[in-house]
């Protein structure tokens, strides 16, 4: 069944289609401007004053009260940095400002994740391949089934466990991405061949730990537990909150998978269509949005991963409508019920596939 | 055995010492609640506050700026690049200084004089929207268009300084260095314009030329006189073939004094060029051939005007960084110093000053340079 989800529309339609996105792609980028440049400047002054704030709160706060404003400032400023400034800005967003503080190629981000690493795991494989199995590594992170594509093993039953690890430990997860730890237990790369990611990852890592954990709290003297635990809260609620962010962006159940052999000789209308039935959004208000980096619309991020995602909100209404005209599913819905369906989706597929009833992909409904 | 708390004490600041100068950390924090306080203080960046506008001509205007007190100075004929943002994309050029050193060091004020290019964006943005008390973003002063120092006092190495249009900036500035330094020193200026009006510095040129006993003015105005000839520079400066000449003003007019100066009998290394300057804004057609000119590995490879950057790189046996090879990923990025690319997804042409570029999908019109690939 799932082989024909991209049959769905003839190559004609799919053409027209795609052409309709790249026109509304160019309206956008010929209407880029100060308004665009305004959005990520307040943002960061928003970022580093929560930081500073943060930091000086966790340092300096008499009380737990204000300790634990503290922690949710530096928590936010956490999200803030990753998620609509550092994700964003790598993805090449705001290169057009000729501005060196925002260039996709030299932003280094908060965490432990080196930017080199995730331009080439994120911007390219992920992105390119978006939930092509086996090329698309993004898709359960060799951790989690989330198709019966995968063949069922009995450890799957206890992938909550993981699930729950992974969201815990998620910047470790996602630096050491570009290990394709399934690739060297499988022998198809050796560790030999890693070993300059591996140096690269534990240079970033090092300065990320340092930070975080010796040379701020040494700086609070005797002090320093309450600073090492504030800062560790504030990295766990980052890493909670991002894989909350990315699960229910990629696996919501209607989040269609594809074959390698569907998406080869791919058209441009193609492309776009594959991102649109592998994504998913979920609706907030306009600071949900702004906290998930604009995520939150990940189709749109997903057609259009370099146009400044504040933008696409607007362009949304337009990509809705084509799908309308096109009559083809548009995934979005409340943020709790999107996670509801991925929580559900972790489930079913710690099971194994039922085999009188499979499921048949939601196109069209 | 060392105490073992000067041991922590010193491992501390070294490790404090490594922290502060990683790029990035602390230190752009500071940066920015320090430009929060006021622009000028940042560390990260030299700074100029405008202190003055001045009405030069028409069309050109010379603004007086003070740098923050950590910018290092220059000497006569160097420029700054400056950055102003327009529309939210930060645009940079170069502008010569136009003021003299000794100005700098007794009150820490510099001046670029400006003169609006039609259709030229920053130097139209300078004139419209910048205002005293406004701050810039400006580079260390660089350049080596400067007067060469006479190593055997015996040589006479007197300068020629020959401008035309705004090319007069930098040589404004060697002149009052010349009167600062050595007022007994045998100069000569020839300008040309197009017309009286357009006349930079007129009041300036005519009473510091009037005051240095030893230094010829003459203007030349194109409009009524035609451009420069052989015969015009011979007349000017009988004895061109014993000086040293600094040259500053449009390409073209650059090429066309430096084939009648040898001529004239001028060896090569006695002329020095400011070769910036106003380029016009060249509209090219796609399918143009050209030359793409690879600057950190000094490779090079003819256009066709019809294979993408990525694919001309790698034709000329470069490594290119790449992923997607279709727009995605931006794996491909490089900075573009020169030129102009179209892009496949778009169809359109970049501007001269985007520097920026996906190479997997620009295709070259017309003569590029790549700074980094
Ligand atoms: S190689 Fe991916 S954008 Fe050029």
């Amino acid at each position: 069944m799932k082989t024909n989800i991209l049959d769905t529309l003839t190559h004609q339609e799919l053409d027209a289609f795609g052409h309709e996105l790249d026109q509304l792609r160019q309206e956008v980028i010929n209407d880029l401007g100060q308004r665009d440049a305004d959005h990520i400047r307040n943002i960061i002054k928003k970022q580093r004053y929560s930081e500073v704030a943060g930091r000086a709160l966790i340092h300096f706060s008499l009380n737990p009260l204000s300790w634990a404003v503290g922690v949710g400032l530096l928590s936010t400023a956490k999200i803030l940095e990753n998620m609509e400034i550092g994700h964003n800005v790598m993805h090449g967003q705001y290169d057009w400002m000729n501005d060196p503080a925002l260039n996709s190629q030299t932003y280094e981000w908060d965490t432990v994740c080196d930017a080199e690493s995730w331009r080439k795991t994120h911007n390219f494989e992920h992105h390119t391949y978006t939930n092509i199995l086996g090329k698309d590594r993004d898709y359960g992170y060799a951790v989690l089934r989330l198709t019966d594509d995968e063949p069922w093993k009995p450890r799957h039953l206890f992938q909550f466990i993981n699930y729950g690890v992974l969201s815990v430990f998620f910047q470790w997860g996602v630096g050491l991405h570009e290990l394709e730890t399934e690739k060297l237990r499988s022998g198809e790369v050796t560790w030999k061949d890693k070993l300059p990611f591996i140096k690269r990852f534990a240079k970033k890592a090092a300065k990320q730990v340092s930070k975080d954990y010796i040379v701020f709290p040494l700086l609070a003297g005797p002090m320093a537990p309450k600073v090492f635990l504030g800062n560790m809260l504030a990295n766990l609620n980052r890493n909670l909150w991002t894989s909350t962010i990315i699960f229910c962006g990629h696996f919501t159940e209607d989040a269609q998978t594809f074959k390698e052999e569907e998406c080869e000789n791919e058209s441009r209308g193609m492309w776009y269509y594959r991102q649109l039935l592998g994504s998913s959004n979920f609706t907030g208000s306009k600071w949900l949005h702004i906290m998930s980096g604009h995520l939150s619309y990940q189709i749109e991020h997903h057609m259009f991963p370099d146009i400044p995602a504040h933008r696409y909100p607007e362009m949304a209404t337009k990509v809705q409508q084509l799908c309308e005209k096109y009559d083809i599913p548009y995934n979005t819905g409340s943020f709790g019920s999107q996670f509801k369906t991925v929580l559900a989706r972790i489930a079913r597929y710690s099971l194994p596939p039922k085999k009188t009833a499979p499921r048949s992909p939601a196109v069209g409904a | 055995m060392q105490n073992p708390l000067a041991n922590a004490t010193q491992y501390i600041t070294a490790l404090a010492t490594r922290f502060w100068q990683q790029n990035g950390a602390l230190q752009t924090y500071l940066d920015f609640l320090l430009s929060e306080v006021d622009p000028m203080l940042s560390l990260q960046r030299y700074m100029a506050e405008v202190t003055r506008i001045i009405d030069e001509t028409d069309d050109t205007k010379t603004f007086v700026l003070r740098p923050s007190s950590r910018w290092q100075g220059f000497q006569a004929g160097q420029y700054i690049n400056i950055a102003t943002e327009i529309n939210g994309v930060t645009l940079r050029r170069n502008y010569s200084i136009s003021s003299s050193p000794d100005a700098f060091k007794q009150h820490q004020l510099i001046s670029i004089t400006v003169k609006k290019i039609p259709g030229g964006r920053v130097s139209t943005h300078l004139h419209n929207h910048l205002n005293i008390g406004d701050t810039l973003a400006i580079s260390p002063a660089s350049g080596s268009f400067t007067l060469v120092k006479r190593e055997n006092k015996k040589q006479s190495d007197k300068p020629l300084f020959i401008a035309a249009g705004s090319g007069i900036t930098p040589v404004m500035s060697m002149l009052l260095n010349v009167k600062e330094t050595s007022p007994a020193q045998d100069a000569a200026l020839i300008y040309y314009v197009n017309s009286p009006q357009s006349l930079i510095f007129e009041a300036q040129l005519k009473a510091l030329t009037g005051s240095l006993p030893n230094v010829s003015f003459i203007p030349h105005f194109t409009e009524s006189e035609g451009y420069i000839t052989s015969q015009q520079l011979q007349h000017d400066c009988p004895d061109l073939a014993e000086r040293t000449i600094y040259l500053c003003g449009p390409q073209p007019f650059m090429e066309s004094v430096t084939s009648h100066a040898k001529e004239l009998g001028v060896a090569d290394g006695r002329i020095h060029l400011e070769s910036f300057g106003a380029s016009s804004p060249v509209t090219r057609q796609s399918g143009t051939k050209g030359q793409v000119s690879f600057l950190n590995s000094g490779k090079s490879i003819q256009s066709q005007g019809d294979k993408t950057l990525l694919e001309l790189a790698e034709s000329a046996g470069l490594n290119p960084k790449y992923g997607c090879r279709s727009g995605i990923c931006h794996e491909c990025k490089c900075s573009k110093s020169s030129g102009q690319v179209l892009n496949t997804l778009t169809g359109e042409l970049t501007p001269d000053d985007q520097t920026q570029i996906q190479a997997c999908i620009s295709i070259p019109v017309g003569d590029i340079s790549i700074d980094s690939l």
